[in-house]
């Protein structure tokens, strides 16, 4: 008996330590006291509602989502491109290609914010709405061309070629037989490249200007100073956000994929 | 046929390959070429190639002190996510049932896609002086001050552990689960006990697991610049906030050698965690099958 649960015990104790401070935020953000720690004294709507009437930081929300809906749209269709070329062209360097397209993943956001402000300087740009959504797009890409390669590696390429023997060119093979059968993956690239940007913080501050701010940036900018009700509020409709998108993201690329991924079951 | 694939690549590669250059090979090559660049008193740009930001970064003890401390509590979050995240993943590969085990590993990946900047001031709700540890510890009398864990390396490499616990997880379960059951019982069926089995069969067929594993964990903890700056304090500050700190302060150029230095220390660590991974293919995963 102990030896059964005994694990079990410590699964689940992982698991309260790793959701506790998530819902530590949730809590204080519905608490009616202003410090944010236990106890909770009463629930209240106020921290929500004190949200709404901030303009600051619901230009900062408005901001974040359409950065969000560009950025993730873009490092989509870039990483679409990317996916149909490595997937289904040879070509020499394609190895190359897809470690060059990994590397991103590898270097710190540190990193990676410092050389686009130097790069972005130096051509004579100013940072701002543009530089932004240039450095999410680079962030989102390589987790989109990986969602996207899985998504054709499981598409039954013999549906193309009785396309092709139907009669139907590159193009309409591509249009109407192959993105209808990957529009989970496509979905999918497009939630998570959204929840990546919408969660950014490192890149961002160092690609912004005065005048724009992202919500994590607005976010920084209370915690530095002390974290405050207002700002559980902010980050609770973050979390719900996120765990909504990537809960339905998730979904459209992996249930599919356990039937036939080969790491599944015997 | 040959035009044809140089029309096709053009249409799909040079795409993603131009953002790739514009948005990364070309930033980083230019962050290169400034850490050899100097500033003025008046921080103008002097654009004569020298050697000096290195030389100061090779002089000055915060440096290479910071760097080394950074590579300290990189390693022991490495250490800290494999020990928990090995267990973790055996317990749910090998005894969750079939349909559970996808709402475990959800569960755990979930938070991973959580804001990292949410995930590490929600540190700061349960170590602060006030925070959810210290109210659990004075109200049940354990303690009677509460304990000064908030801004000290102890906070930064329990940050960085909440924070990577997720990424370590993936491939090492994925490589538990695709164990074959059968050589587990034939070695069992030989005669070895459980620390030999595991030591002698199952550590050698998941090793590529855990180097992957290690790997998402030690690189983006080591370059970690959030987590420090808002756990950290003064004591636990990382070789990051020492970039940002050079930027902040208006020095690109030694910013500049100060990330090409970290790029450094990653390629080294890479190189390393290659090498004893040698032998074992596919830390992308893709080509392995095939």
């Amino acid at each position: 008996m102990v030896s059964r649960s005994l694990p079990m015990a410590f699964v689940l104790a992982i698991y309260g330590l790793v959701y506790l401070p998530i819902a530590l935020v949730v809590l204080t953000a519905f608490n009616q006291a202003t410090i944010t720690t236990l106890p909770i004294t009463g629930y209240s709507l106020k921290w929500f509602e004190a949200l709404f009437t901030n303009l600051r930081t619901l230009d900062a929300l408005w901001t974040s989502v359409w950065l969000g809906a560009l950025a993730s749209s873009a490092a989509t269709s870039l990483g679409l491109c990317a996916a149909l070329a490595v997937m289904r062209l040879r070509f020499p360097g394609r190895r190359a290609f897809l470690a060059l397209m990994a590397l991103p993943m590898v270097v710190p956001g540190i990193v990676l914010g410092i050389s686009l402000l130097l790069f972005w300087r130096s051509l004579g740009l100013k940072t701002g709405f543009t530089s932004l959504f240039m450095g999410h797009t680079l962030l989102a890409l390589p987790y989109c061309t990986f969602i996207l390669m899985a998504s054709l590696a499981r598409f039954d390429r013999m549906l193309e070629d009785a396309a092709r023997g139907l009669g139907a060119g590159e193009t309409a093979v591509l249009v109407r037989v192959v993105l209808p059968n990957i529009t989970p993956g496509l979905l999918g690239a497009l939630l998570f490249g959204f929840t990546i940007s919408i969660g950014e913080f490192v890149v961002s501050f160092f690609l912004t200007s005065a005048g724009i701010t992202t919500l994590p940036i607005r976010i920084y900018s209370i915690v530095k100073v002390g974290i405050t009700p207002e700002i559980n509020a902010v980050s609770t409709i973050i979390l719900a956000a996120t765990l909504i998108l990537t809960l339905t993201a998730i979904r459209l690329t992996w249930s599919r994929g356990r039937n036939t991924s080969p790491g599944g079951n015997p | 046929m040959q035009s044809r694939l140089w029309m096709q690549l053009a249409v799909f590669l040079l795409p993603p390959l131009a953002a790739l250059v514009f948005l990364f090979v070309m930033p980083l090559l230019l962050t290169f070429v400034y850490s050899f660049w100097t500033v003025d008193n008046n921080y103008q740009l002097v654009h004569t190639p020298s050697l000096a930001n290195y030389e100061k970064i090779a002089a000055d003890p915060l440096y290479l002190d910071t760097l080394l401390g950074s590579v300290w509590m990189a390693l022991l979050t490495t250490v800290f996510c494999v020990v928990l995240a090995l267990p973790l993943a055996w317990f749910i590969a090998r005894r969750v049932p079939q349909r559970w085990r996808v709402l475990f590993i959800v569960g755990l990946i979930l938070p991973g896609w959580v804001s990292v900047l949410i995930r590490t001031y929600s540190m700061n709700l349960v170590l602060g002086e006030s925070g959810l540890l210290n109210w659990v510890l004075t109200s049940t009398g354990s303690i009677a001050r509460p304990l000064e864990i908030l801004f000290t390396e102890t906070a930064v490499v329990i940050g960085l552990v909440y924070i990577y616990l997720p990424y370590t997880m993936v491939p090492i379960y994925a490589a538990i689960e695709r164990l074959d059951t059968p050589i587990l019982e034939a070695a069992e069926n030989l005669g070895a006990g459980p620390i030999r089995r595991f030591v002698r069969v199952v550590l050698p067929l998941i090793k590529p697991g855990i180097i992957a594993g290690c790997i998402i964990t030690f690189i983006p903890a080591l370059g970690e610049y959030l987590v420090p700056n808002l756990l950290g304090g003064l004591q636990g500050i990382m070789f990051g906030n020492l970039i940002a700190t050079a930027f902040q302060s208006f020095n690109w150029p030694l910013g500049s050698a100060l990330s090409m230095v970290m790029l450094a220390a990653i390629m080294l660590v890479l190189l390393g965690l290659f090498r004893l991974g040698a032998g074992t293919r596919g830390i992308l995963g893709d080509e392995e099958q095939a």
